[in-house]
């Protein structure tokens, strides 16, 4: 192969393994917050740098048994189906000024549809696993497939109407004098709360009860397997609150630093945020998330369709 | 070069897209049929990305990924053995090994008799 | 991928399990910075309760796991029977290798013979967090977890299906086995739970796992000994079903009981209503997950356990607990300590009846009449209360037993300044404890943490009792299970068995 179609693959790669490395880290980062948050003590945070990758390798050396008779190929598929769906959702996020993976003219609507893969892998998880917890675990995971699409689709809708575009780097320029979160807080709300529903977060991890169901979809897994769904579900939360900061808080825009740092700033901050205030609720059970979702949050997702689509008029004029 | 770049990937998606749906209707396990569906649904988005349609890919997986998936769960909520479970020695049977101090048995599944 | 150690290799010799001296394990870095952080599964006997609540929270050096496949460390609380022998076994052959074992002791020198049976190799700590902690920060010194050849092979359990009548609305039938080793009892307890999807249609019980036949053996022994086994009827209120059986004797010999030593007893009882109720307190937020309730109530707990061993400066209960005998003086800045904890329980109490997102998932959940409470034999402990003073759900079980707590606490005695300096009245002194036993028969209670615990003693004035026999609170609870479990969720149904505090080796007995 000539050099040319070397560089040329090269390139493609390059902001995979980019999103890749930027995810690992995020996601390293995230666990050493919760941990500062669950053992509330300074004197532990040395321990709280350690803890992650000590649990890295433990996970990394431990023997892979899977369960006797289990569905074989989504019991091995479905971690990397969860992984694979993070790194190609977290492509299309602008961390600067022209630096995504893929700018592509309907960058939202791509990462939403991709979301629904990563649930699909959880209820595989479950469901493969030829266990009840698993297959009790899965059927919780389904009752987040259909909880969390409506709210999330339309809360982050109200970003492209203002910016009149699905072009994710689009929508961050259009920020530039006023943030959407600023008119849209209820659509910042409902994405808030609809993002929880797929990151399978307390308070809503029922699929994943450590207490209750004995780890659910994901008791069977053991291993690089368990590692792969954990830092998958670590990097979705991640990837998610990235794209709520492009949504509605003017994504890599700030005065002095530079916009990745920015970015890396604001979706930190608004990780622990969120984080600390989920910290109140206890977990909740499936069908009450069902309610919340069906009969609060898709009824406010309209609500906040109108507001946002007279405040648009209003602010930037009819086109 | 991108020639066969192209050829070779459209070659894969579209082997992809066959044999999912081919196995759609082969298979006796109903929620592998809708994965399956699924599946075929993707291959055939990724056509239309190297159509550079990416707007009708989307659509696409959106559409049919989020109706597959209902009718999965109408499927695995309203039919008696909808992962094929019993063919393949998947019985979810008494004696399992694995967490059994505390996990889940099954009695092999009977419809409640009329 | 595995990233291996240099490990030792594993032992060859087939046959029967013998203690094998275990070689030290020179660790590589990569093992070292794995052992920072262990994944545990706790295994509850009967007696751990407590102390896997106080550990969960303890150090970045441990961390609870509920699946057994999640685990590289199993940690076992004795005491073990050997009906949980079989789903033991599975147990250890779920866990994933690289995987330890570590016995915690509830008494006692060496390990009971039935966990020997099962684990030849495993060390033994006595059960205080710090000697846990301590033998975890040296991961080479716990051997592999290896279990014996002689280790009984998987169970197969059966069990009979509802009628076809109540099978008819149900479109599929799912039986969930929980347990016998799960977390929502202090204990071993199976439930089977026939679930139309995630709401239960009915609900069988399976106790005896952690039957041990204290009232059989008690028989059998000397009055002494028979002391030394009333405290283990209930390894978590070990002071109540003590001096519940002391009383009995105290009945018995007539004898009258100065204040100064009432006062301490019912202060030592105080004390270990006012801990179980706030361990079970952690451990049930736990259960349900709510973060910001566990950061409130783990340090109550923890400055509770710090204080209560404060009390009693020079001895604990279990030395001075005699028939007619003495009781050391309570140290009286403990008992102001806890008089502080008790307004703090209180304003936890208050804060907990006000907030409404806890409510969400324990109010108007697995609701028992005081009426059926009664039918069923149940006198005493705060599942009554809450039934009588509140509306006999979760939240009302949860705020009775905080102001069970708060109550116990405040109604310490104030004891003496510096009482370790006083002089020193050791039990053989004046007030010597005496066993002779006269014939006849009479019954000892005491209130204990989950209601109260009773003794009826009979003795035709030999060397041994005639007759045993006791009543214990958990006991009675166990059959109302069925019928509160009925209609509920899933996820509902195993917080109602958490609320009810059934601690399994009471109950077995």
């Amino acid at each position: 192969m000539s050099t040319l179609a070397v560089g040329s693959i090269l390139s493609a790669f390059t902001p995979a393994v980019i999103t890749m490395a930027a995810l690992v880290i995020g996601a390293y980062l995230l666990t050493v917050f919760e941990h500062c948050l669950a053992w509330g003590s300074l004197r532990q945070a040395r321990a709280a740098f350690v803890a992650p990758l000590a649990d890295v390798v433990a996970l990394l050396r431990q023997a892979d048994t899977p369960p006797e008779h289990p569905d074989g190929f989504l019991f091995r598929s479905a971690p990397i189906v969860a992984l694979a769906t993070v790194g190609l959702a977290a492509l299309v996020i602008p961390v600067g000024r022209g630096a995504t993976g893929l700018d592509s003219s309907i960058g939202l609507f791509y990462f939403i549809v991709l979301l629904s893969p990563f649930v699909i892998a959880m209820m595989n998880a479950g469901w493969s696993s030829n266990s009840k917890v698993g297959l009790f675990g899965t059927f919780r995971a389904a009752a987040h497939l259909i909880s969390y699409e409506v709210p999330l689709g339309f809360a982050a809708i109200g970003a492209p109407m203002a910016a009149q575009s699905l072009a994710i780097g689009r929508i961050v320029e259009a920020q530039s004098s006023l943030w959407f979160g600023v008119w849209q807080p209820l659509g910042v709300v409902i994405y808030l709360i609809a993002s929880f529903f797929v990151c399978f977060r307390h308070p809503f991890d029922a699929p994943q009860a450590s207490s209750e169901l004995e780890g659910g979809i994901f008791a069977e897994y053991t291993g690089p397997r368990l590692l792969i769904f954990t830092f998958a579900l670590k990097a979705i939360f991640l990837v998610l609150m990235a794209m709520a900061v492009a949504l509605f808080f003017g994504g890599w825009q700030g005065p002095v630093l530079p916009g990745p740092v920015w970015f890396a700033l604001k979706t930190f901050l608004l990780a622990m945020v969120v984080i600390a205030l989920s910290r109140f609720v206890p977990r909740l059970r499936s069908d009450q998330m069902l309610t919340l979702s069906w009969k609060a949050l898709v009824p406010a997702s309209l609500l906040n369709i109108v507001v946002v689509g007279v405040l648009t008029i209003l602010i930037y004029g009819v086109k | 070069m991108n020639g066969v770049v192209e050829w070779s990937i459209f070659g894969a998606l579209a082997l992809i897209s066959v044999v999912t749906a081919a196995s759609m209707l082969l298979t006796m396990s109903m929620y592998r049929a809708g994965l399956a569906l699924m599946s075929s649904f993707v291959a055939l988005a990724g056509i239309f990305v190297l159509l550079n349609a990416d707007l009708l890919a989307a659509v696409q997986v959106m559409m049919n990924v989020g109706g597959m998936l209902i009718m999965v769960l109408f499927m695995v909520m309203m039919m008696m053995d909808p992962g094929g479970e019993m063919m393949w020695g998947m019985k979810r049977s008494m004696r399992i090994r694995g967490p059994a101090a505390f996990s889940m048995h099954m009695p092999f599944g009977q419809p409640p008799q009329a | 991928m595995r990233l291996t150690g240099k490990d030792s290799a594993p032992s060859a010799a087939p046959g029967a399990p013998r203690a094998r001296p275990h070689t030290t394990e020179r660790l590589g870095w990569l093992d070292r910075l794995a052992s920072r952080r262990q994944r545990y599964l706790p295994i509850d006997g009967g007696a751990g309760a407590q102390l896997f609540a106080a550990l969960a929270g303890q150090s970045p050096l441990v961390r609870e796991v509920a699946s057994p496949r999640h685990a590289d460390l199993l940690i076992i609380a004795e005491p073990l029977s050997a009906q949980l022998a079989p789903a033991l076994a599975t147990l250890a052959r779920s866990v994933p290798q690289p995987a330890r074992v570590l016995l915690v002791g509830a008494g006692g020198a060496s390990a009971s013979p039935e966990a020997r049976a099962l684990f030849p190799d495993a060390p033994r700590v006595p059960g205080e967090i710090q000697a846990i902690l301590a033998a975890l920060t040296a991961p080479a010194r716990l051997p592999r977890l290896r279990l014996s050849d002689a280790a009984p092979a998987d169970e197969s359990p059966t069990i009979s299906l509802p009628p076809k009548r109540e099978r008819e609305i149900a479109t599929e039938l799912a039986v969930l086995s929980l347990g016998p080793l799960q977390p929502f009892t202090a204990g071993p307890l199976r439930l089977w739970l026939i679930c139309d999807g995630e709401q239960v249609l009915s609900c069988q019980v399976d106790a005896g796992y952690a039957a041990r036949n204290i009232a059989g053996r008690m028989r059998e022994s000397a009055w002494q000994d028979a002391a030394a086994l009333a405290a283990t009827l209930d390894p978590l209120a070990p002071v109540a079903s003590r001096l519940a059986y002391v009383r009995a004797l105290e009945a018995l010999q007539r004898w009258q009981l100065p204040t100064r030593v009432a006062e301490a007893r019912e202060a030592a009882l105080a004390v270990e209503r006012a801990e179980n109720a706030l361990w079970w307190c952690v451990r049930f937020f736990r259960l349900l997950k709510a973060p910001m309730l566990i950061a409130h109530t783990f340090p109550l707990a923890t400055r509770l356990a710090a204080a209560g061993a404060r009390l009693w400066p020079t001895l604990p209960p279990s030395a001075w607990l005699l028939p007619q005998g003495d009781a050391p003086t309570v140290e009286a800045s403990a008992v102001e300590a806890l008089h502080g904890l008790a307004a703090d329980i209180e304003h936890l109490a208050r804060a907990l009846s006000r907030q409404r997102l806890p409510q969400l998932r324990t109010r108007e959940v697995g609701q028992l009449s005081a009426q059926r409470l009664t039918e069923a034999g149940v006198s005493s402990g705060p599942v009554l209360t809450a039934s009588q003073s509140g509306a006999g759900d979760i939240q009302s079980r949860l705020l009775a037993r905080l102001r069970m707590a708060a109550t116990a606490l405040r109604e310490i005695a104030p004891g003496a300044r510096d009482a370790a300096r006083g002089p020193a009245r050791t039990p053989t002194e004046s007030g010597a404890p005496s066993w002779d036993v006269p014939a006849g028969e009479a019954e000892g209670a005491a209130e204990g943490p989950r209601g109260r615990l009773a003794v009826r003693v009979r003795s035709e004035g030999g060397t041994r009792p005639t007759e045993i026999t006791w009543q214990r609170p958990s006991a009675t609870l166990l059959p109302l299970l069925p019928e509160v479990l009925r209609g509920q969720k899933v996820a509902d149904a195993e917080m109602i068995v958490a609320s009810l505090d059934l601690a399994m080796a009471e109950a077995d007995g």
